[in-house]
């Protein structure tokens, strides 16, 4: 009985142990593919986007071989074919109708023709080729007479609200991270700039001090060039504020940063 | 006896242990991507400070120039 039990039971252990083996096999691929899957999406995005960009650009016009139709393509190739259908059926019940009341075969035969004629006039005045394909004038391509008809590119609905994973975290502490250090970078470049203003402004100063020597310069002159040097003085030392803050900042995140990613660790 | 309700007992804390709390660790994920986010777009504003004030003294150093 006992040893029963004890089988039954390890069966248990055994069949859960690999149920949870297995659940987590699944979970670490769908993290890895997760960034590819937002790849995808990103490109079907875009191409949807250029899509939308193109047809609004064109201002939703499209021609079928005789007029020209305005609005939105789907709605209006829509309507034009269900108008068509409509009439179309219309005249055969209409001629159907004729068709039983007469049961002389030479009547019935010139009937038929003129059923034949007058749909073939409604064919033509909304020819179907013209509700299947969506043709834009304005554009390039077409003027060499081809028309191309556009295809809308499929967007695979509610991907995008996935749910959050370790790796979207860790991808975008890393890109948050890249990005401290080009600003990091950034901000070396504009200590250099420092520097160069501030040897431009003491020249400016000589100059300015020779000219006052020479008496070349007037009260105005001598007070409007004085005040040019102290409004750049005033901008290299708010630079420098901003720079100090920045760098400040910048360690401020970077910390968080790494906090984020051992919490993750741990 | 003692054998199946120590067991009993090993099963249990396994259970309990795999049985994770993944809505709280979901709501932990967001806030953290949330923050993360909320620290690019502060860089953002810190670096496009920088830059203006560059531009500023640039323009200034321009004049100083022609002086």
């Amino acid at each position: 009985m006992k040893n029963n039990i004890l089988k039954f039971v390890l069966a248990f252990f055994l069949v859960f142990g690999m149920a949870n083996t297995q659940a987590q096999d699944k979970a670490t691929e769908i993290k890895k593919e997760t960034p590819k899957a937002k790849n995808e999406i990103e490109k079907v995005k875009d191409q949807k986007s250029d899509f939308d960009d193109k047809v609004d650009a064109k201002g939703g016009t499209f021609t079928d071989a005789a007029s020209t139709m305005k609005g939105k393509p789907g709605q209006e190739k829509g309507n034009a074919s269900k108008e068509n259908m409509d009439e179309m059926r219309k005249l055969r019940l209409e001629y159907s109708e004729k068709l039983k009341a007469t049961k002389d075969p030479k009547e019935q035969a010139a009937i038929k023709a003129e059923m034949e004629e007058k749909m073939e006039k409604i064919k033509k005045t909304n020819p179907p080729v013209a509700a299947e394909t969506v043709t834009n004038t304005s554009s390039d391509e077409n003027k060499g007479g081809g028309t191309k008809p556009m295809e809308k590119p499929k967007v695979t609905p509610n991907v995008t609200k996935g749910k959050p994973t370790v790796a979207m975290k860790d991808e975008k502490i890393a890109t948050a991270k890249e990005k401290i250090e080009k600003e990091r970078n950034d901000l070396a470049v504009k200590k250099e700039m420092l520097v160069k203003a501030n040897a431009k402004i003491e020249d400016a100063r000589a100059r300015l001090a020779k000219e006052k020597e020479e008496g070349n310069l007037t009260k105005g002159d001598i007070i409007s060039k004085e005040a040019k040097i102290n409004a750049a003085e005033a901008k290299v030392k708010r630079l420098e504020a901003a720079i100090k803050a920045a760098e400040t900042k910048y360690d401020e995140k970077e910390s968080k940063l790494s906090d984020f990613s051992k919490d993750q660790k741990q | 006896m003692k054998i199946i309700s120590k067991l009993l007992f090993a099963f249990l804390l396994v259970t309990v242990l795999s049985c994770r709390d993944t809505a709280k660790e979901e709501a932990e994920l967001n806030a953290t991507l949330e923050e993360v986010e909320a620290i690019d777009q502060e860089l953002e504003s810190i670096s496009n400070e920088v830059e203006t004030n560059a531009q500023e003294l640039e323009e200034t150093l321009e004049e100083l120039d022609s002086l």
